[in-house]
């Protein structure tokens, strides 16, 4: 699966860099002084690369931690996210990682000790409220498991910290991690969704719903607690049909007690991915909907957006108590996708 | 595809395989037929970069395949032995890193390129005098991924570059071929996949004939001719829904009426 490694010659030593290395003995092995020098130069072609994207281990330094807007929570107040790796297994057309990074490489950090201190760190500037770590923004938590070890290492670490709660965001069915873990309180794995019709167009390499719903269905029943992602919000023919069977099928296969929280959120990017996203794919469909330019963001036109979103919202009332649903709200000068 | 390649020794076997016939030779020694186009160079960072923007000029489509191919020498490779480049260093222009997302036989192993012939060889490693500035160069005109240097090994430490025989420089080349030449075959394949449709660029052209579109007119109508071709209407339905207009303002409000009802994803 990996062919090619590139690697800081600063982590060469790392452990971490040397398990990868054992795991691929039959990789081609390239040293480089910064992963910058790979990942960052201009005039990648990021659809060419997603077809055999290399890794690339490095140290990530400077700030680990970062604040996220308190209306990207899920109930808590503190929140943070972390990117222990860029890039993602799948190649969903509507993700704005395509046009915010010039690579599709996978930038594995390899120091993950210095992550957990870093979490630590901002634990415990608060022993009254929780703080809530994300960590899918930049990946997909779960699907590179095999390759990363992330969950693996960093469940034990939660474990010991309740005042610490951690996201995992997925579309990944390989949750084996999860399933040789005794279940956390603290820890939600959250599964992104679009109706079946949708995901077969535009996720690409994406086990389908069905398989995730299963998948799903069983952490839930370990007693993991569960997020649901509605999130983007596609516009499609029989939108309302779609969803709505949607949430049937999401809201039949787990426990109501199970569900920690469930969030919307409407497509919105960044002008600038938003035009590297259709240069890559010019003969998407999806570019071609009915969107409009608002602040710096394109997104589905303002009418369009609040009819999805309003009845998807009513749709999920019949589902779940108010309390556990959340919008991703944006104002029209940031993003989130 | 297009090729640079800095002698003519090293060009040959390519030239009888493309069944390239020359075209120019000024400033640089040009051979093409309809898909390949290889240029002579002459030895040496700067004329490989110039006969790079030369080629580039002269065939100015985008996100075209790129091949610097020829000899080097090597740290530890054997003679005769080809490998492509993963990295291609230079004391003076910054590392590039060629992209490796082809399948291929190929040894895959750093390159240095060197302003003058190198007599020793202290890391084990390929050296040119060509790479680097067509790295450079080449990435103004296409994507990394497009750009790519292959070099079949003429010296080594065991066999320094003083004993090379140039006369053998044209059998060296021709029995690489068989791994070089799928590798080649690839390169050209996914630069189909990132090249602009030639369809689209026709129709867009035949449809900004029609009227004196203001610059950001013509702007609306690329974007709309693509939305039409991405939404499943023909060339023909986009160009009789732009020609119905009376006016350059018209044709673009024909055209939207056109796309609009289609927008929605099925």
């Amino acid at each position: 699966m990996i062919e090619v490694i590139y690697y800081e010659e600063g982590v060469i030593d790392d452990p971490r860099t040397q398990l990868m290395l054992r795991r691929y003995p039959r990789a081609t092995l390239i040293p480089c002084v910064h992963y910058k020098d790979v990942f960052n130069p201009s005039g990648q072609s990021f659809r060419l690369q997603k077809e055999k994207p290399a890794l690339i281990l490095a140290k990530q330094k400077g700030s680990l931690i970062h604040s996220v807007p308190s209306t990207y929570g899920i109930g808590g107040t503190r929140n943070f996210y972390f990117s222990h790796l860029l890039n993602c297994l799948y190649d969903c057309r509507y993700c704005f990682l395509q046009g915010m990074f010039p690579s599709a490489h996978y930038v594995l950090f390899v120091n993950f000790d210095d992550f957990k201190n870093e979490i630590l760190r901002k634990t415990e500037e608060s022993t009254d409220k929780p703080s809530w770590f994300f960590s899918g923004y930049d990946c997909d938590s779960l699907a590179l498991e095999k390759i990363t070890g992330f969950a693996g290492s960093f469940l034990p670490f939660f474990a010991k910290r309740p005042n610490a709660r951690l996201e995992l965001r997925t579309k990944s069915v390989n949750l084996k991690v999860l399933e040789e873990s005794n279940p956390l309180p603290n820890v939600v794995t959250a599964f992104s969704f679009t109706p079946d019709e949708l995901s077969s167009q535009l996720e690409h390499k994406v086990p389908s719903v069905s398989l995730r719903i299963r998948a799903m269905g069983k952490i839930a029943r370990l007693g993991w607690p569960i997020g649901l992602r509605i999130d983007p919000l596609i516009d499609c023919r029989d939108f309302e049909g779609r969803y709505r069977e949607l949430f049937k099928q999401l809201f039949s296969a787990i426990a109501p007690d199970s569900i920690h929280s469930v969030s919307l959120g409407t497509f919105r990017v960044p002008v600038s991915y938003f035009k590297k996203m259709e240069n890559l794919y010019p003969e998407e469909p999806l570019f071609a909907g009915k969107f409009e330019k608002r602040g710096n963001s394109i997104g589905y036109r303002k009418e369009i957006e609040k009819e999805r979103s309003d009845f998807c919202e009513n749709e999920l009332l019949n589902h779940i108590p108010r309390e556990k649903l959340f919008q991703c709200k944006t104002t029209d000068e940031d993003s989130c996708a | 595809m297009n090729f640079v390649v800095a002698l003519k020794a090293e060009a040959g076997p390519l030239i009888q395989r493309f069944k390239l016939s020359k075209q120019s030779s000024d400033p640089f020694p040009l051979f093409e037929n309809d898909e390949h186009r290889l240029v002579l160079s002459g030895p040496g960072k700067e004329l490989s970069a110039k006969a790079v923007k030369y080629l580039a000029e002269r065939h100015p489509q985008p996100n075209q395949a790129w091949l610097n191919f020829g000899l080097a020498g090597h740290g530890t490779l054997e003679v005769g032995k080809a490998f492509l480049a993963n990295r291609v260093l230079d004391d003076k222009e910054r590392t590039f890193y060629p992209t490796q997302i082809l399948r291929n036989n190929l040894r895959s192993t750093a390159l240095m390129s060197h302003a003058s012939p190198l007599s020793d060889y202290p890391e084990p490693i390929g050296y040119d005098m060509e790479a680097s500035a067509f790295c450079a160069n080449a990435s103004r005109f296409s994507v990394r991924e497009l750009i790519q240097v292959v070099k079949i090994v003429s010296d080594n430490p065991d066999h320094p570059v003083e004993t090379f025989d140039r006369s053998s420089a044209s059998t060296l080349i021709e029995n690489s071929l068989s791994l070089i030449l799928p590798f080649i075959a690839q390169l050209e394949q996914i630069s189909q996949r990132v090249e602009p449709s030639t369809e689209l660029i026709k129709l867009v052209e035949s449809v900004l004939s029609l009227f004196p579109f203001s610059e950001t007119q013509r702007h609306q109508v690329r974007k709309l001719l693509r939305h039409a071709r991405t939404v499943g209407l023909s060339a023909k339905e986009a160009m009789d829904a732009a020609n119905a207009g009376q006016s350059a303002k018209e044709a673009l409000s024909c055209l939207q009426r056109k796309v609009d009802p289609h927008r929605e994803l099925p």
